[in-house]
C-alpha cells in the first residue's frame, strides 16, 4: 500500500495481509470446498479483521512519519489522495460487477427462483442504481470492504493527528465511539434499505487499534504478549471459538452445545464488529506476535515470498481478488461446479494474484532505476 | 489440521451412509429434518378432531407460475401427501402468497387466524427481507412478534427459511437472516424447516441442478420433494408430543 517503503519494513505485515487477501478471495467464491481452509470456519473473526487491522497499522506507519516530517496538511493531502484512489478502484470494480450481473440477469429464467430473480430488478433503473453506487449507498455483496476503507481514510487525517499527540487518548475515544455506536445502532444508511454491512463507526476501532499498535502501542502491551497466563487463556478462548464456529456448520455438533452458551454467543454480529470477533482477532494477533517475532528468520524464506509480494500491493491485489472471485463464480456456474473445478478455480486465482503482484514489483524496480538507465535527454533548445 | 481432515472424512462417511439408506430422490440426511420439537395443536387435530387445517404464508417461492402452478407447488403437494398418510383425517392446506417483509406479513396474521383457525401455520419468509437489506435485528424482531401472535391465537408454527439459490446467493448476505430464523425457532420451541440446507444437500449430492438457467423439468419435482419432507416434519413432530406426554 505505501509507495515509499522503508528498509526496515516489518515483513510480517505484508505476509499476513497477503494471506488475508487470498482468504478474502476464497471466501468470496460461494460454495467452494477450498473455503474450508479459511480461518472464518475456525473462529469468530475472519480475514476482514486482518485486512482492516493491518491497513490501519501501515497507514499510521507510513503517514505518521509523513505527518511528523512534513506536517499535517501535506500528510493529510496524501491520505485523501489515497482515499480517492480507493474510490476509483471501487467504482471500477462496480462496473465489472454490473457487467457480470447484467449478463446473468438477461439469461436467467428458472421459475424455481422467480422471486430471487427480482434481485436483477435494479438493472431496470440504472439512473437510480448508478447514482446510489457512486455515493456509496448501494454496495453489492462482497464489495463492502472498500467503501469502509474509503470512509476510514477520509476520517484518518485528524485521527492520525490526535494519535500522534496522544495515542492512548485517541484509542480511548475510538473505543468509546465503538461502544456508543453499538449501543445506539449508529451506522450509515444503505440502498435500497438497511445499513452498511461493515459499520464504519464500529470497524473504525480496529483500524485505529492497528494504527495505535504501529505508533508504539505494541510496546505498551509487550508484557501481555510475553505472559504465560495470557497465552493459556488465549489458547482456551481460541479453542472455544473454534468449537462454537464449527458447531454452526454441523447440526449434530450444535446439539451438544448447552443452550445458554449458544444464546450467549450467537449470533456473532459482523456488521457491528461483535466484541467476540474483536477479542478473537486481538488474541490471534497476540499469539502470532508471540511466536513470530519481527526478526523471525523464516520470514525471508522463499516459500513466503508469494504472500509477501501480494501484501505489498494490497489495494491492487484486493481489487483483483474481488474480480477473480466474480470470474471464479462465473466459471463454477457456467462450466462446472464439481469439486475439481472449485479447487482449480481457487488455485488459478491465487496464482494470478501472485503473478500480478510479481509484475507490479517488476514495474516498480523498472521505475526505480528508470531515469538512470535512459539515454540523456536532449536539452530544450529554448530556455 | 489433522482434526480438520478427520472431521471432513467423518462428514463424507456420514453423507455416504445417508445416501446408501434409500434410493428415494427426496431423501436427505436425518439431521436436516429433525422432528424433536412437538406440534401439540396438530397432534390434537389429527387424533381428536380428525380435521387438519394448515395455512402456508409465504412469498413467491411458495408457489409456481403458470396455469397449473398452484397445483404443483409445495403447499398442494403437502396437502396430498398428508391426506394420503393420515387416513381418516380431512387435510386442508391453504396457501397465502403475499409480497412483503416479515414485518408486513406479520400484520396480517390476526385476521388470517381468526378467519381460518388453522392448527398449523407454515411461515415461509426471509427472501424479501434479504433482498431489501432490512436489518437482521429488525427482521428478527418481526419474526418474534409474528410467531408470538400465531402462538397466542392457538396455532402451531413452522418457520421455513430461504431457498438455496446458487446463482443469486452471491448477491445476498443470507447468513444473518438464516441465523435469525434459527434463533427465533429455538426461542419459541417451534420447528424450522431448513429449506436452504435441504436444497443445498440435494445440490451437493447431485439430486437436482439448481444452476440451470431455465426450467429443465426439475421445478415440479423440487416442490414435490419439499411437500413430502414437510409432511415428514408435520407427522413426525406431531408424534413427538404423543411419545412424550409428560413433557
Amino acid at each position: 500500500m505505501p509507495t515509499n517503503v522503508p528498509a526496515g519494513r516489518d515483513l510480517r505485515l505484508d505476509l499476513f495481509r497477503g494471506i488475508a487477501l487470498w482468504l478474502i478471495f476464497l471466501d468470496h467464491i460461494p460454495f467452494n470446498v477450498v473455503n474450508w481452509v479459511t480461518i472464518r470456519n475456525y473462529g469468530f473473526s475472519d480475514a476482514a479483521e486482518i485486512f482492516v487491522f493491518i491497513s490501519g497499522y501501515t497507514a499510521a506507519f507510513v503517514y505518521g512519519r509523513a505527518m511528523r516530517e512534513r506536517g499535517p496538511i501535506a500528510a493529510g493531502a496524501r491520505i485523501l489522495k489515497r482515499g480517492w484512489q480507493v474510490y476509483v478502484a471501487h467504482v471500477f470494480l462496480f462496473v465489472i460487477y454490473l457487467a457480470e450481473i447484467s449478463y446473468v440477469g438477461a439469461k436467467f429464467d428458472n421459475p424455481l427462483f422467480a422471486e430471487e430473480f427480482n434481485l436483477f430488478g435494479f438493472l431496470r433503473s440504472p439512473d437510480v442504481i448508478l447514482t446510489q453506487a457512486l455515493i456509496l449507498k448501494f454496495k453489492p455483496v462482497n464489495m463492502d470492504v472498500l467503501p469502509l476503507y474509503i470512509v476510514l481514510l477520509l476520517a484518518f487525517p485528524p485521527l492520525l493527528w490526535s494519535l500522534l499527540r496522544s495515542p492512548n487518548l485517541a484509542l480511548l475515544g475510538s473505543g468509546i465511539l465503538y461502544l456508543v455506536a453499538r449501543k445506539f445502532g449508529w451506522n450509515l444508511p444503505a440502498f435500497p434499505a438497511g445499513k452498511w454491512y461493515f459499520n464504519p463507526f464500529a470497524w473504525q476501532f480496529l483500524f485505529v487499534f492497528g494504527a495505535w499498535c504501529a505508533l508504539g502501542g505494541a510496546q505498551q502491551v509487550s508484557a501481555l504478549i510475553k505472559s504465560r497466563a495470557v497465552l493459556v487463556l488465549s489458547i482456551a478462548y481460541l479453542l472455544f471459538a473454534m468449537v462454537m464456529t464449527l458447531a454452526g456448520h454441523f447440526p449434530r455438533m450444535h446439539q451438544l452445545i448447552p443452550t445458554f452458551i449458544d444464546r450467549l454467543v450467537n449470533p456473532v454480529d459482523k456488521t457491528n464488529l461483535d466484541p467476540l470477533r474483536l477479542i478473537h482477532f486481538a488474541i490471534l494477533a497476540l499469539v502470532t506476535v508471540r511466536f513470530i517475532p519481527r526478526d523471525w528468520p523464516y520470514l525471508k524464506w522463499s516459500g513466503f515470498r508469494p504472500a509477501i509480494i501480494c501484501g505489498e500491493h494490497s489495494l491492487e491485489i484486493f481489487c483483483l481478488g474481488i474480480f477473480l472471485s466474480f470470474a471464479g463464480h462465473f466459471f463454477l456456474v457456467e462450466i462446472s461446479n464439481r469439486a475439481w473445478a472449485q479447487i482449480f478455480v481457487s488455485l488459478v486465482g491465487i496464482v494470478v494474484m501472485v503473478a500480478v503482484a510479481w509484475v507490479m514489483n517488476w514495474y516498480k524496480k523498472l521505475d526505480a532505476r528508470g531515469p538512470k538507465s535512459l539515454p540523456p535527454q536532449p536539452q530544450p533548445a529554448v530556455r | 489440521m489433522t482434526r480438520f481432515f478427520a472431521l471432513i472424512a467423518g462428514l463424507l462417511l456420514w453423507n455416504g451412509a445417508a445416501l446408501a439408506q434409500g434410493a428415494d430422490a427426496c431423501a436427505v440426511s436425518d439431521d436436516l429434518v429433525s422432528t424433536e420439537v412437538p406440534l401439540p395443536h396438530v397432534a390434537e387435530a389429527v387424533s381428536q378432531a380428525k380435521r387438519l387445517q394448515i395455512a402456508v404464508v409465504g412469498s413467491a417461492s411458495s408457489t409456481l407460475r403458470g396455469a397449473s402452478g398452484v397445483q404443483h407447488a409445495y403447499p398442494a403437494q403437502l396437502e396430498a401427501e398428508l391426506g394420503g398418510r393420515l387416513t381418516g383425517v380431512t387435510v386442508k392446506v391453504v396457501p397465502h402468497i403475499q409480497q412483503g417483509t416479515a414485518a408486513d406479513v406479520a400484520t396480517t396474521f390476526q385476521k388470517l387466524v381468526a378467519a381460518e383457525k388453522p392448527s398449523l401455520v407454515i411461515w415461509q419468509t426471509g427472501t424479501t427481507d434479504v433482498m431489501l437489506g432490512i436489518e437482521p435485528d429488525s427482521f428478527r424482531d418481526a419474526l418474534d412478534k409474528g410467531v408470538q401472535t400465531l402462538q397466542q391465537s392457538g396455532s402451531d408454527v413452522i418457520l421455513m427459511n430461504l431457498q438455496y439459490s446458487p446463482r443469486t446467493d452471491p448477491m445476498m448476505h443470507v447468513g444473518p437472516y438464516a441465523d435469525a430464523m434459527r434463533l427465533v425457532a429455538e426461542d419459541h420451541n417451534i420447528p424450522l424447516f431448513n429449506r436452504m440446507a435441504i436444497m443445498k444437500y440435494w445440490n451437493d449430492e447431485g439430486v437436482f441442478d439448481f444452476y440451470s438457467m431455465s426450467n429443465d423439468g426439475t421445478v415440479e419435482r423440487v416442490h414435490h420433494c419439499i411437500g413430502r419432507l414437510l409432511a415428514d416434519l408435520v407427522i413426525g413432530s406431531s408424534k413427538a408430543v404423543q411419545n412424550k406426554p409428560t413433557q
